[in-house]
């Protein structure tokens, strides 16, 4: 069975990562101006996981653009300069010439 | 209110982290290279460093007395550790300021090599347990109920006191029953001796 992740637009997608940044820089800083069991806890769990999924989500989508990006260029080159180029038979022969 | 270095520290990475993160929210630009860099820092280097020294600020956190004292079944031991007209044996060490106010962890952390890490595992358990069975416990159930897991190392006491100097084996007490007190078969907070370490101090149950 094929898994299927839901298809979301890397803009929303960062911004996910972006409001979870947020979340998890929320649980961290309460930890730091209220350090009691709570959260402390939290922040050193579910805080600093929340932090690493939106890392992983920016960096899920940078590195797919940047894939995409590499693909767009050497497509470009290929229509630019096309391997099997088929070069006139005229041609040839002024090369020859020359 | 006076703020650690490190937390200060922390707190500055979080902040610079929401200002590019929230810039970003607002104003939604393209994906370009800018806007990538920008992002690095604003999701991952910044809150890095405040997840960073922010753990660190928090496992010494974990150390002092108002952090046991969070849960309200320890107050009474932490509150009494703090008075200082208590003559207990935890609150004669809290006037010590080798121990100060972080005279808890300095009696009941494991020590050795990997002492911080057992420690914090038994922490661990303490909210655990705390979480599960104490936390909607009165206080005068508590004192009934709260035990020590395994009854207190005579070594935690010997990392300062370490039996061997004259003015300790002058006592005659403690020069009768030397071997005992080394090898832990008679214990320095036992009642009769230095304890009890609390006012409710109990011993392990059997």
């Amino acid at each position: 069975m094929k898994l299927r992740l839901p298809h979301i637009s890397p803009g929303r997608t960062l911004r996910i990562a972006a409001i979870l940044t947020l979340v998890s820089l929320a649980l961290m800083v309460w930890s730091l101006l209220d350090p009691t069991v709570l959260p402390v806890m939290i922040a050193m769990s579910i805080g600093q996981m929340i932090g690493t999924l939106a890392f992983i989500a920016y960096g899920w989508i940078v590195f797919k653009d940047v894939t995409r990006q590499k693909r767009a260029r050497r497509m470009s080159m290929q229509e630019l300069d096309p391997p099997n180029k088929v070069f006139p038979p005229d041609s040839l022969q002024m090369e020859k010439i020359r | 209110m006076e703020i650690e270095p490190l937390t200060l520290v922390a707190l500055t990475c979080a902040v610079i982290s929401a200002v590019l993160v929230v810039w970003y929210l607002l104003r939604r630009p393209l994906l370009t290279r800018a806007t990538k860099i920008l992002l690095l820092f604003g999701i991952g280097l910044f809150p890095l460093g405040t997840a960073m020294t922010g753990n660190y600020v928090g496992f010494e956190a974990t150390k002092e007395r108002t952090f046991c004292g969070s849960c309200h079944v320890m107050k009474p031991y932490t509150e009494d550790s703090a008075n200082p007209s208590s003559i207990t044996l935890a609150a004669r060490h809290a006037k010590n300021p080798m121990f100060g106010s972080q005279n808890c962890y300095a009696c009941h952390a494991d020590y050795g090599m990997f002492g911080t890490i057992k420690t914090k595992m038994g922490g661990m358990r303490h909210v655990w347990l705390y979480t599960t069975e104490y936390h909607s416990m009165s206080l005068e159930e508590a004192r009934q109920k709260i035990h020590i897991l395994k009854p207190f190392q005579n070594s935690t006491c010997m990392h300062c006191h370490s039996t061997k100097n004259p003015g300790f084996n002058a006592v005659p007490d403690h020069g009768s029953i030397l071997p005992r007190i080394r090898n832990g078969t008679v214990s320095c907070a036992s009642a009769g001796c230095h304890g009890p370490a609390h006012p409710f101090s109990k011993g392990p149950p059997r």
